[in-house]
């Protein structure tokens, strides 16, 4: 299997198809298997995919200490350093991935080629709404209630991935995709590490210096005003922040259009990367 | 069972004793009752009126669902001086309950007449230790694996608030306050709502606003490092930064002096209370 050392930690990553590099940040908690149903297989005819998982996640080692969002734009420039690749590459990051692809999108410039933010914000875009700068006290109710485990079940398969008719639909579609984080499950301790990450990731001033072409996609029921706020907000303010970036909204989708809409979304992803 | 109308809500209050009123305000999710376990019956034996009370969302204080403050509990502590027809008063804070005192005394420094601070603190100021404003990630932790109750009781029991031989040679003290805080416990979400109010509490700026007399009260051995940092390098900073302040280190004692040094304890604030009578 795998592994590249990167700042003192063993990280995970597969590598799948030939082209242009194309780097995948995973979402809060998840691992690469997340990406192996619906769009490893589109992507990886035409792109040479990069999976990894961040530290604390997945295969990858998990060091007891705190981590940012800037701190794993770090890990993600360190595991193309440590696999050779210096061309720029296309970065796609979801929610917790695309806080962490926009990190690396303004201290790495040079290594990004195009960058695409699905269902992500910039921290704090409200005066009146300010994020709880730490893990957030519904969290950790939900969890002292049920359970890390069937906490995470319940989320992941839960309304706020998915709208409510696609998860009358295909309740077997959610299952099995909430048992690939079951395959390598985040421990707790670093699952919340990443949480406390998300909390307190702040760029809203700094977009205006992301200079890649950008690809703002969200799902149009992805409202939910809990822990960083509403992604349909965030994704407005991301696209009308950051100088060159087209946003789209995805019909009837909420936070997991991936999985939702494949099909439509891979063509967005795939015609965006296809004109940079 | 008396309830007071403050602010749009109701809060539970006692009273005992007869004399100058001293107005106790518990820590991070502590029913009132706390006190009630040789605390306030030793201060009303030295001639005060000890009133002590629920905080919203605690006991049998009402609840409302909204986000909560070190300063909006000030405000209802206040609110009941108010419904209570007291001018001024003593003030005494243990812990949160210090930090909900600070605040009485800057938007109110009126009503204060004194007030001891109790293995409390300012917020975040050591540029080296960043406090978190959400929930604690160890206590987080602890408590998703224990569970609620058993997370309560084993830090109660716990090196936190007591010493080690303490709690081993003591166990019916260290059960009696566990009871007295379970049984009258705030439901699980209005509890981590303390947690946050107490996280969010932020004072280390306006410190040298104050003026009321301030006992600084904390235990040497203080020191865990919990959501807030350690208690007496907090308790040292309060007692730098506030003017008018006499620092005492009870030697010996973490977090729950009260508890495992009683006498010594109230020796030294019902001396200082006297001296500001």
């Amino acid at each position: 299997m795998p592994y590249a050392d990167v700042n003192n930690t063993r990280l995970y990553y597969e590598i799948h198809g030939e082209g242009t590099p194309f780097l995948i940040l995973n979402g809060l908690g998840g691992n690469h298997l997340e990406w192996t149903t619906y769009q490893l297989p589109a992507w990886s005819r035409e792109y040479q995919v990069i999976l990894y998982d961040h530290r604390g996640t997945g295969l990858s080692d998990k060091p007891d200490e705190a981590y940012t969002t800037r701190s794993l734009a770090a890990d993600a420039v360190g595991l193309l350093d440590a696999i050779g690749i210096s061309e720029p590459v296309h970065v796609l990051g979801p929610s917790h991935g695309g806080r962490i692809a926009q990190w690396v999108a303004l201290d790495y410039p040079e290594r990004v080629r195009s960058l695409v933010l699905s269902a992500t914000g910039p921290g704090q875009i409200d005066p009146s709404f300010e994020p709880t700068r730490g893990i957030p006290a519904h969290v950790v109710e939900a969890m002292v209630e049920k359970g890390y485990e069937r906490y995470m079940r319940e989320h992941l398969g839960g309304d706020f991935f998915y709208s409510k008719e696609f998860l009358k639909k295909h309740p077997d579609a959610v299952s099995k995709q909430v048992d690939l984080y079951f395959k390598h499950p985040t421990p707790l301790r670093n699952y919340l590490r990443h949480v406390i990450a998300r909390q307190t990731h702040q760029t809203l001033d700094l977009l205006p210096n992301i200079k890649s072409p950008t690809l703002v996609i969200v799902g149009e029921h992805d409202t939910a005003t809990i822990a960083t706020g509403n992604h349909v907000a965030t994704s407005k303010v991301l696209a009308e922040r950051i100088p060159d970036a087209e946003l789209v909204l995805i019909k009837g989708a909420a936070h997991s259009f991936f999985q939702e809409a494949p099909e439509q979304t891979n063509k967005v992803v795939l015609d965006f990367l296809r004109r940079h | 069972m008396p309830l007071a109308q403050v602010n749009d809500i109701k809060l539970h209050y006692e009273i005992e004793g007869d004399g100058p009123p001293l107005l106790l305000v518990t820590g991070t999710g502590y029913p009132g009752v706390t006190w009630q376990t040789g605390v306030s019956e030793a201060f009303a034996n030295e001639g005060f009126t000890i009133i002590t009370y629920d905080h919203r969302g605690v006991g049998q204080s009402d609840k409302p669902d909204v986000a909560y403050s070190t300063r909006m509990f000030a405000g209802d502590a206040i609110g009941l001086l108010d419904t209570l027809g007291i001018d001024q008063c003593h003030v005494l804070g243990h812990s949160m309950g210090g930090r909900v005192t600070q605040w009485m005394a800057l938007d109110h420094p009126k009503r204060v007449k004194s007030m001891v601070l109790a293995a409390s603190g300012p917020g975040e100021f050591d540029p080296n230790f960043k406090v978190t404003r959400g929930i604690p990630l160890q206590a987080a932790e602890a408590m998703i694996i224990k569970g609620y109750e058993k997370f309560i009781r084993e830090n109660i029991a716990g090196p936190f608030l007591f010493t080690a031989g303490f709690a081993r040679n003591n166990p019916g003290v260290v059960q009696k306050l566990a009871d007295a805080f379970w049984d009258n416990h705030p439901p699980l979400k209005f509890y981590l709502r303390h947690v946050i109010a107490r996280q969010q509490h932020q004072t280390a700026e306006r410190l040298g606003e104050i003026q009321t007399p301030t006992l600084i009260i904390v235990g040497d051995d203080d020191k865990t490092t919990g959501g807030t940092g350690n208690h007496l390098r907090q308790s040292e900073y309060l007692a730098k930064q506030i003017p008018n302040t006499e620092l005492v280190v009870i030697p010996g004692v973490a977090h729950g002096f009260f508890w495992e040094k009683p006498e010594e304890t109230n020796r030294a604030i019902i001396k200082f209370l006297r001296k500001h009578n």
